[in-house]
């Protein structure tokens, strides 16, 4: 369709012609390695990276000197860098090779990035990063400890994920992140290794969710990983932390499993909280959601709404009697009943219950 | 893609709109066309004409050809509130801009992309810049060199001793 472009310039001309912002707009769309290539490009092109607004670095992994080599490619970069306006930082860092444990954790200790400013959104995703620190001979695992402080007044979003690995879990150490954000908007954490997580200066939050926890299929399975009770508190502390202006709360059921060992009656006020969203499974949960429910006077939506596999026992009666009865916010509510024989008593029983929201429904499934 | 905008373009010039106000935009070639006031607000340079009521006689659109114009008549209409209903539709059709390996693709995105600056449409730019980067996304030096038809000003030590000075970048 375009014989009449044939015999004009090429167009990317006119693109390096044009002004450095779109060139940088353009560059900010790649990770920074491919943005920072470009700086052989032409004495022009030799600076133009540094004013990208979005940083991404990623590394998976790879022999022991490259790992130098990228970290002192993040270094460089951060000392470079130019922008004032940074919208994103984001940096995957999968280290771990199995025979050189031991210099991953001295990396660890002395090569702290995310101390860097940033101004929008953090995201922290590890893995494996205890089962290096376990793997060392000669560290005391016991005593070890290592901090991420998160100390940036601008940040609006961090997103904190940090799995274990399963199949390594001789000694795990420990993690620590300490979130001073005063202007944070989301926090997003997942976490299976309980490290402590402090969170200061009661930040502005807008919507939180927790994972906080250790799967209780795999403690099954591999025995002897258990959430201790100081761990349980951290859950609790966390809690503590962001419970003054969160108005969108989401806890899995992991995360009220590890809060369940901690209630000691000492469940923090959400004076704020509008939503709530808890898992709550058969044997988990349910201790906390009176606690929940008598400390957010200004909630309007509570999930779950649904009780399952109910097979007519005492215990599952009560709690659905209880949630009829206090969660004044409830519009619907369904029941699946399994035993069939039983199913009309149980209904007609469930049906006549107090109901604490005039307008809520009931449902059998 | 120029033809659908054309006729876009043409039938948004209706005068049976009702009272929604036409805005008439005259592009670098000469060419006419009749757009609604509140879809060409998208654009930050306009809206700010109409804000400041400099939009009353034909708005001359410099740097910009007809053929570019009636593209990014063609993304105002798609991008105008509620007229693509479907989240995945426009994904669909903007979808369009992402393989710009070939050449006259790729100089369409150029032009838009010149046009998105000029007129200070962010959501364009971004799509377009967006198509850029990904177009020379993991491209070797001396392709991306041609791919922006760049001569390099550098001599062969100051490259190596950059590339060296930052091996990682330019590994693997």
């Amino acid at each position: 369709m375009d014989l009449e472009r044939l015999g004009k310039h090429n167009r990317g001309e006119d693109i390096i012609n044009v002004r450095d912002d779109i060139l940088s707009h353009i560059l900010s769309h790649l990770s920074t390695k491919d943005a920072f290539k470009t700086c052989v490009l032409s004495s022009r092109w030799k600076n133009l990276w540094t004013s990208i607004y979005n940083l991404r670095f990623e590394y998976w992994g790879g022999e022991y000197c490259k790992r130098y080599s990228f970290m002192s490619f993040v270094d460089r970069v951060l000392s470079l860098y130019q922008s004032k306006d940074i919208q994103e930082f984001h940096l995957d860092f999968h280290y771990l090779e199995t025979d050189d444990l031991s210099r991953g954790v001295e990396i660890e200790e002395s090569w702290r990035p995310c101390c860097c400013p940033v101004h929008e959104d953090l995201s922290i995703y590890g893995s494996d990063l205890d089962a290096a620190a376990s793997a060392t001979p000669d560290l005391d695992i016991n005593d070890y400890l290592l901090t991420f402080d998160i100390c940036v007044p601008t940040l609006k979003k961090l997103s904190i994920c940090h799995l274990l690995d399963y199949n390594n879990l001789e000694g795990v150490s420990k993690l620590e992140f300490v979130i001073t954000a005063r202007n944070l908007e989301y926090l997003y954490i997942q976490d299976s290794s309980l490290a402590s997580i402090t969170v200061n200066e009661r930040p502005s939050l807008h919507e939180v969710s927790l994972e906080v926890g250790v799967d209780r299929f795999l403690v099954d399975e591999l025995g002897g990983l258990q959430v201790s009770q100081d761990e349980a508190n951290g859950g609790m502390e966390l809690l503590k932390g962001i419970s003054s202006n969160t108005e969108l709360l989401s806890l899995t059921f992991l995360t009220m499993e590890a809060l369940s060992l901690a209630f000691n009656d000492n469940m923090p006020c959400f004076p704020s909280l509008i939503h709530l969203e808890l898992g709550i499974e058969a044997c988990f949960g349910w201790k906390l959601l009176p606690k929940f429910l008598n400390n957010s006077p200004n909630l309007e939506e509570l999930v779950p709404t649904k009780m399952e596999n109910v097979k007519g026992e005492d215990d599952e009666l009560e709690v659905v009697s209880y949630m009829l009865r206090n969660c004044v916010v409830l519009e619907e509510f369904y029941v699946d009943i399994v035993d069939s024989e039983s199913k009309p008593d149980l209904q007609k029983q469930i049906l006549m219950y107090p109901r604490g929201s005039v307008s809520c429904k009931i449902e059998f499934l | 893609m120029s033809t659908a905008a054309t006729a876009d373009a043409s039938s948004s010039g209706d005068t049976t709109e009702g009272s929604v106000r036409l805005l008439t935009l005259q592009s670098e070639d000469g060419e006419v066309f009749e757009v609604k006031e509140t879809i060409a607000t998208q654009s930050v340079t306009i809206k700010g004409m109409v804000d400041d009521d400099c939009a009353t006689s034909t708005i001359p659109v410099c740097n910009v050809t007809g053929r570019t114009l009636a593209m990014v008549i063609e993304w105002w209409n798609k991008h105008e509130i509620g007229a693509v209903s479907n989240e995945k539709e426009l994904k669909e059709w903007e979808s369009q801009f992402d393989t710009i390996d070939d050449k006259s693709d790729r100089d369409d995105v150029y032009d838009l992309l010149m046009a998105a600056n000029y007129l200070n449409i962010p959501t364009l730019l971004d799509c377009c810049t967006s198509a850029v980067a990904e177009a020379i996304k993991g491209k070797s030096t001396d392709e991306m060199r041609e791919f922006f038809d760049i001569k390099s000003d550098f001599d062969e030590k100051e490259e190596d001793a950059l590339r060296k000075e930052n091996q990682w970048a330019f590994e693997n």
